[in-house]
């Protein structure tokens, strides 16, 4: 894990392949996030950048940290510390941008680091134990117990709807 | 996709083109019957589109092309004469080939519907107009043999629909002196036999322009898409390449007058400044030529942008060809005589935006031949010509493309809509006398004013011009109207050129920049304390005197929740750029202006466009993006009041000793000015009717968790001298309502004014002599006398409850 972690920060900037998964098992990207492991389907991420110049965008979602320039493509990136319902991170953290698509729009999920892309049997996953106090628990949408620990499977469209949400209340004057 | 298949498609879109070339020169063919070039062109079109369709098998279309182009060889050799009847006939040929085609392109096959009896009409068309040049001198017979024959029948374009494949009904009996034509409009149009039809020229001014569009290619769009996106990209590398070698080098690479000069052999080279400069890069001494390469990729670069961006742009013929065939076929169902001018069909905006303007245009077009133009008994008895003029002019004015739709017809009864403005509640009785005719014909883009069909009926216009307005709107563009009774009406459309690229000024507040299109702006005005530039609050609700006007100003960092730069900026310090937004104007206060220039524009995620504040975002030459700020959104959200660009400008703008009392100037419903104490006045706030609530007989609102009462100062100060209490507001159907909210100590009450005119400060004395009931007195305004209102005697209570009484008190 280490290791492609090291791999990946020296070339800055790497391409996470998707080919054609076997039926059995399916891709997913992993990352950390405050000390948990989660993923998000492989097939929906499209790269994976390190620290991007953000611009932040007054009035909007708290996790809603910015947008950063892909290529002179305009992306929103997403804090998944905030999204997912933690502490934000100290300041001088670094951090990792996962490009995804939703509805043909990118967005970047911001993650403390990158893990790995791993092969999950689908047999093996499981529902998400319905853990009302857990705020993350709106976008998990299974888990899997790998051998180290859990891993939370994340449904990206819900990461975005949780935050395009009306809910928010507009600070107005 | 097969060879065919791309063959078929190849030959779906040339096809397209020559339709409606076919359209025009049909058109204009009605005009100059004999002109030779014209004929042979639409011969040729037709000719072409049968040969091809006999290729792939297309049986109807080889049919009916087949018949067309019998009849054309006749027009051709002169056998026939042009008529009415013939080009009508040929016409809903080109609408049957027009339906049949886009069958194929649906489903790849013909489609089921019957073109027989429009064949069968081609020949009958045909064969009756030679019969009508052999026996031109015994039309009698004539007479006879034409009863027999049957009309051109409209062809559906929606060729599925049965209706299609009725028969004929029997040979309607039709005088020879009727040139009758059925227009391919809609398969349900009955005939009307009974209307003379007299000829309809068209006129275009567009001289007989070349058929061919030699040397151009075709190009798929998506295609052109990508080759601006990456020109994008490759501006955006230049800059960073420039950047990067001007930050080692600021003094000299900032300076392109001297990269002009070759630098590096120059004099300059000399002065220590430089060599101290060029010791840190070294690399740079070695490499004279790296300097030279980035200017020459500058200059290319910027070539190649503005060349593609060109690609982009399409002349507005696209949408404005179509119109004479539109215009023929209106006139004739109407029975109306007009004559179509276009003008600056060779203007050129951005492909995306004649798409957007197509439909309102059209809109436009109909309206002023339906609805604009009279008949010719009419007009005649008017002392018009009979043919009306629709002139269409389209040309770029200020950045911008303006497209004027202009007719001589009957012009848009004010009066009418003005009854039916106050019929549908929209505005009061009272209220609608002191309305301009100019701001009356605004209430037809109201939505639902156009759709009542007795408006229709009398005032003619309005039949979806809330759409026209709101698809106009929708691109940043506006629309005008005018109208006088009698002489015809005026709408001028203007658009922007391009969605794509814009102008736009970079503003920068809390360290952050945004970019405001320059669209919007009007003036910069830099705010320094000492200033004679003063803003005055009106507690939280701050205003500005822009020559004279109050302009109410929206602090940027506070809109957006940006925490001030520690090192303490004043609040009186900063730049206030004037935006207007359709009719009213209001101050954004920023720290300052980076810079202005074009940007491109790119989409962002709909999740921040919802935000409301954000229009969209650019990415600037240093790579970062930067968001685009909607004036528009902002003022939405900050219930920016409208106000009319005709206000007069006050006169008082001596500079007054602060002792003087200040009032804030109002103009009441019923038109009156009155002043009030500014002392008396907490805030002024926008409600829209929908906030009101009934209670008691009054009429109330929330605001932030209390209940505030509304009332009209009108009816306050006639409740007073009548000793009655004051009552519920009548909001009818105002789209908004400005309040002036009183100070707490006079409870929770806020007077209903028609606007805000601004706050003065009286140099006459108050003059004691004229008061009334509710009147402290007089002072003399911009020389107009204006009564002070005494607001305490208004609120019942007030003088002997200091505290602010609770609502229940007020209305017990």
């Amino acid at each position: 894990m280490s290791a492609v972690v090291s791999m990946m920060s020296q070339s800055g900037l790497t391409r996470v392949e998707s080919d054609c998964p076997a039926p059995a098992t399916q891709r997913f990207c992993a990352f950390l996030v405050a000390g948990r492991v989660f993923a998000v389907d492989a097939a929906r991420v499209t790269e994976v950048l390190r620290g991007q110049l953000l611009t932040p965008v007054p009035q909007a979602h708290p996790a809603l940290r910015g947008l950063l320039n892909l290529r002179g493509r305009i992306v929103p990136a997403i804090d998944m510390r905030l999204r997912l319902g933690f502490d934000a991170a100290p300041v001088d953290a670094s951090h990792t941008n996962i490009i995804a698509t939703v509805a043909g729009e990118y967005f970047s999920l911001m993650v403390d680091t990158i893990v790995d892309v791993i092969e999950i049997p689908v047999a093996a996953i499981e529902q998400p134990t319905a853990d009302s106090e857990d705020p993350s628990r709106d976008s998990v949408a299974a888990v899997y117990a790998a051998p180290g620990g859990l891993i939370y499977l994340l449904d990206v469209d819900q990461l975005l709807a949780g935050i395009s949400d009306t809910g928010f209340e507009r600070n107005m004057r | 996709m097969s060879e065919n298949e791309e063959f078929v498609r190849e030959f779906l879109v040339e096809s397209a083109e020559n339709l409606d070339q076919l359209d025009q020169d049909l058109v204009a063919l009605e005009e100059n019957p004999r002109d030779p070039k014209r004929l042979a062109s639409i011969f040729r079109t037709v000719h072409t589109i049968k040969g091809t369709s006999g290729f792939f098998g297309f049986a109807k279309l080889g049919a009916i092309t087949h018949s067309g182009e019998h009849l054309l060889g006749q027009l051709r050799d002169g056998t026939i004469e042009l008529s009415d009847r013939v080009t009508g006939a040929l016409l809903t040929l080109v609408d049957a080939v027009r339906s049949i085609l886009e069958e194929i392109e649906k489903t790849g096959c013909e489609g089921d519907s019957d073109f027989r009896e429009l064949s069968q009409t081609l020949a009958s068309v045909a064969e009756e107009a030679a019969a009508v040049q052999q026996a031109s001198n015994s039309s009698a017979i004539v007479v006879t043999r034409l009863n027999a024959l049957p009309v051109a029948q409209p062809t559906v374009p929606q060729a599925v629909q049965p209706q299609a494949t009725t028969p004929l009904p029997a040979a309607t009996a039709i005088p020879l002196t009727i040139a009758q034509s059925a227009p391919a409009e809609s398969p349900h149009v009955e005939p009307k036999p009974t209307q003379p039809v007299v000829a309809t020229p068209i006129a275009q001014r567009k001289a007989s322009a070349p058929v061919v569009g030699e040397a151009s290619i075709r190009v798929d769009v998506g295609l052109l898409g990508s080759l601006v996106d990456l020109v994008g990209e490759l501006v955006l590398a230049r800059n960073q390449l420039q950047s990067t070698v001007n930050a080692d080098r600021p003094d000299v690479l900032n300076r392109p007058d001297l990269l002009k000069s070759d630098l590096l052999k120059s004099d300059l080279l000399k002065s220590d400044l430089l060599k101290s400069d060029l010791l840190k890069r070294p690399d740079l001494l070695k490499r004279p030529d790296l300097l030279k390469v980035v200017q020459r990729i500058h200059a290319v670069t910027g070539g190649l942008q503005s060349a593609v961006m060109k690609t982009r742009m399409q002349p507005i013929d696209q949408v404005l060809s179509k119109f004479p065939r539109i215009v023929r076929d209106l006139a004739v169902t109407c029975g109306k005589e007009v004559l179509l001018f276009i003008d600056g069909a060779d203007t050129e905006l951005d492909r995306s935006l004649i798409e957007t303007i197509r439909d309102p245009l059209t809109h436009l077009v109909r309206n002023a031949v339906d609805h604009g133009i009279e008949p010719a008994a009419v007009r005649t008895s008017k002392g018009k010509p009979p043919a009306g003029r629709l002139s269409l002019r389209a040309f770029h004015e200020s950045g911008r493309v303006t497209i004027e739709i202009k007719d001589d017809g009957g012009g848009i009864p004010v009066e009418a809509v003005r009854a039916k403005a106050i019929a549908k509640g929209l505005i009061g009785a009272d209220e609608a006398g002191s309305l301009s005719d100019e701001q009356v014909l605004q209430f037809i883009f109201e939505p639902g004013f156009s759709t009542a069909a007795a408006v229709t009926d009398v005032s003619g216009r309005g039949v979806g011009m809330d759409v026209v307005k709101t698809n106009i709107e929708a691109i940043g563009g506006t629309v005008d109207i005018s109208s006088q009774r009698d002489a015809g009406t005026t709408v001028r459309v203007r658009v922007p050129l391009t969605l794509a690229i814009i102008p736009a000024l970079i503003v920068t507040c809390a360290g952050q920049r945004f970019a405001i299109p320059q669209a919007y702006v009007r003036e910069l005005i830099a705010l320094r304390a000492g200033l004679s530039v003063a803003v005055e609050g009106l507690a939280g609700a701050p205003v500005m005197r822009v020559r004279g006007r109050l302009t109410p100003l929206v602090f940027l960092n506070a809109l957006l929740d940006l925490s001030v730069q520690p090192s303490g900026q004043s609040p009186l310090s900063g730049t206030v750029v004037i935006v207007r937004v359709d009719d009213y104007e209001f101050g954004l206060v920023v720290e300052g202006i980076a810079s202005s220039g074009d940007i491109v524009v790119k989409p962002i995620a709909g999740l921040i466009v919802s935000l409301g504040f954000y229009a969209g975002a650019t990415v600037m030459g240093d790579g970062a993006v930067v968001l685009i700020l909607d004036p528009r959104g902002i003022a939405q959200m900050e219930m920016i009041p409208t106000r009319p660009d005709h206000e007069h400008a006050s006169d008082a703008s001596t500079p007054t000793p602060d002792q003087q009392p200040r009032y804030l100037l109002c103009e009441t419903v019923l038109g009156r000015q009155i002043a009030l104490p500014l002392e008396d006045v907490s805030r002024l706030e926008i409600f829209s009717p929908a906030q009101c609530e009934q209670a008691v007989g009054r009429t109330v609102v929330h605001r932030s968790g209390r209940l505030t009462a509304l009332a009209d100062i009108d009816d306050m100060l006639e409740g007073v001298s009548n000793k009655r209490s004051w009552q519920g507001l009548q909001v009818g159907a105002a789209s908004s309502l400005t309040a002036v909210i009183l100070a707490e100590s006079l409870g929770d009450v806020g007077l209903r004014v028609k606007r805000i005119v601004e706050v003065v400060q009286s140099q006459s004395p108050l003059n004691c002599a004229f008061c009334a009931a509710g009147v402290l007195g007089t002072i003399a305004i911009g020389g107009r006398a204006t009564e002070v209102i005494d607001v305490r005697s208004l609120i019942p209570g007030s003088p002997t409850v200091p505290n602010a009484p609770s609502l229940s008190e007020v209305s017990a």
